[in-house]
């Protein structure tokens, strides 16, 4: 119960501070521009015919990746180190409150204004994309608004760990963001670098010498949680193995949604607040 | 002006932002066909080629058409044509519109996509064949009347954004 309170006392600063707002407005905003972009600007207007609503939605889908986790952690990483520094979470804890519940209610409340932003920016661009376009379908838009708040959930989780974890506003800063600075904008570097290690030439290749991965390179690449939904093999690449099927997205975000957050709650719970 | 009044006002001019690029949406632009043709004639068949065509058999018309195609191994140098221009028999050879043709296979795969807006046609003309690609296209809208409509819509986000900010204090 007293988690549901904190939770809902978060969502009502969020409201209070304008940060639910300034999130949606800026969310829907550019997934507008997405959606323009994908329907009228980009692609060669030859290749028109050849787009599919899945091939649509699914890029607009993977640019929101790039947006929402730097929302969520902007959102996450001062959750609890500010109160911690200021000293409010000393006060907050003498109401019959345990630290779980601050944990627990702190991610809750947070990733609540993420996913109203979240779903709100695609229900109102959703409304013109289904009238100005063919390719709209609402199954495949459907999934890609839960997937992005999914997505955006375990970047809070993430900053929200650092925020417990961390005794200062700028370390939390400093983890949170460089671990999304890594997962957005880094991860392909991280990957070139694994796969000039990793890549071998198959013997005797019939096909002459191409240069063959191994599976778990596609585990590393599919770890980031921006890419957990995504198909992280080539095309050319057909690979039966379990940490490639659509399922174990869940099994990724899970562990990046607990883990990061029970070992800074842990920490949390054994720290001296002073 | 208190806040209903000003909530009032900001909902009414973010709806009609809102309902523009509804109302009038992008003009749609009438397909064309974009068609290119190899400069270099080959004696040897295309294997590519979906129809064959014997240069003396086609109308002074369609051999004027042919002749005057841009000669270039760059797509860039391809010309786009209204549908509706090229004589028989090449009007017959622009591929039919995929959401209205009818095929055998209702989920065609990529490869088969392709295909399906695209004609190779090889011209034999003085023993050599010359391939011929016309491919079916939508021309890109105005961007004026892209960002006319996009504008109004992040107009209308920003304006939304600002009337629920005043509803959410005001409930508060």
């Amino acid at each position: 119960m007293s988690t549901f309170v904190i939770a809902r006392k978060e969502f009502e600063d969020a409201i209070r501070s304008r940060a639910l707002i300034v999130m949606t407005t800026l969310f829907a905003a550019v997934l507008a521009m997405l959606v323009y972009y994908q329907l009228y600007v980009a692609q060669a207007a030859q290749m028109a015919e050849l787009r599919t609503a899945e091939s649509v939605i699914s890029w607009i889908g993977t640019q929101m990746t790039i947006l929402v986790p730097v929302l969520g952690t902007m959102l996450g990483y001062k959750a609890i180190v500010a109160e911690r520094e200021s000293g409010s979470l000393q006060l907050l804890l003498t109401l019959p409150h345990t630290r779980r519940d601050v944990v627990l209610g702190k991610f809750l409340g947070r990733s609540a204004v993420v996913v109203v932003s979240v779903l709100l920016g695609f229900a109102l661009v959703g409304i013109q994309f289904a009238a100005s376009s063919e390719l709209f379908s609402l199954s495949v838009y459907v999934m890609a608004a839960v997937k992005t708040a999914i997505i955006g959930i375990t970047f809070v989780a993430i900053a929200i760990a650092f925020s417990t974890a961390m005794r200062t506003s700028m370390m939390a800063m400093w983890g949170a963001i460089g671990l999304t600075l890594l997962f957005v904008f880094l991860w392909d570097s991280v990957l070139v670098l694994v796969e000039s290690v990793v890549e071998r030439t198959p013997e005797n290749s019939p096909v002459g010498p191409v240069s063959e991965l191994p599976d778990w390179y596609y585990l590393i690449k599919r770890l980031n949680p921006r890419h957990a939904f995504e198909d992280v093999t080539p095309y050319s690449v057909e690979l039966d193995v379990f940490y490639l099927e659509p399922w174990f997205a869940v099994v990724i975000l899970g562990v990046w949604l607990v883990v990061p957050l029970g070992l800074a709650y842990l920490r949390f719970e054994r720290g001296d607040l002073a | 002006m208190n806040r209903r009044h000003l909530l009032g006002g900001v909902l009414v001019g973010a709806l009609v932002l809102f309902a523009f690029p509804l109302v009038s949406p992008v003009p749609a632009q009438d397909p064309a066909v974009e068609v290119l043709r190899d400069p270099n004639g080959s004696p040897q068949s295309h294997t590519i080629a979906t129809e064959t065509v014997q240069y003396r058999t086609l109308s002074p018309e369609a051999q004027r058409w042919f002749d005057d195609l841009p000669q270039s191994e760059r797509t860039q140098a391809a010309e786009v044509l209204p549908i509706d221009s090229p004589p028989e028999p090449w009007a017959s050879f622009i591929p039919n519109d995929p959401e209205t043709s009818t095929t055998a296979n209702e989920h065609p795969n990529e490869t088969q996509r392709i295909q399906s807006v695209m004609t190779y046609i090889q011209v034999k003309k003085d023993d050599h064949y010359h391939l011929v690609v016309l491919r079916r296209i939508e021309p890109r809208p105005p961007q004026q009347a892209v960002a006319l409509r996009l504008g109004s819509l992040v107009g209308s986000i920003g304006l939304f954004g600002f009337a629920g900010q005043q509803w959410l204090e005001g409930k508060q």
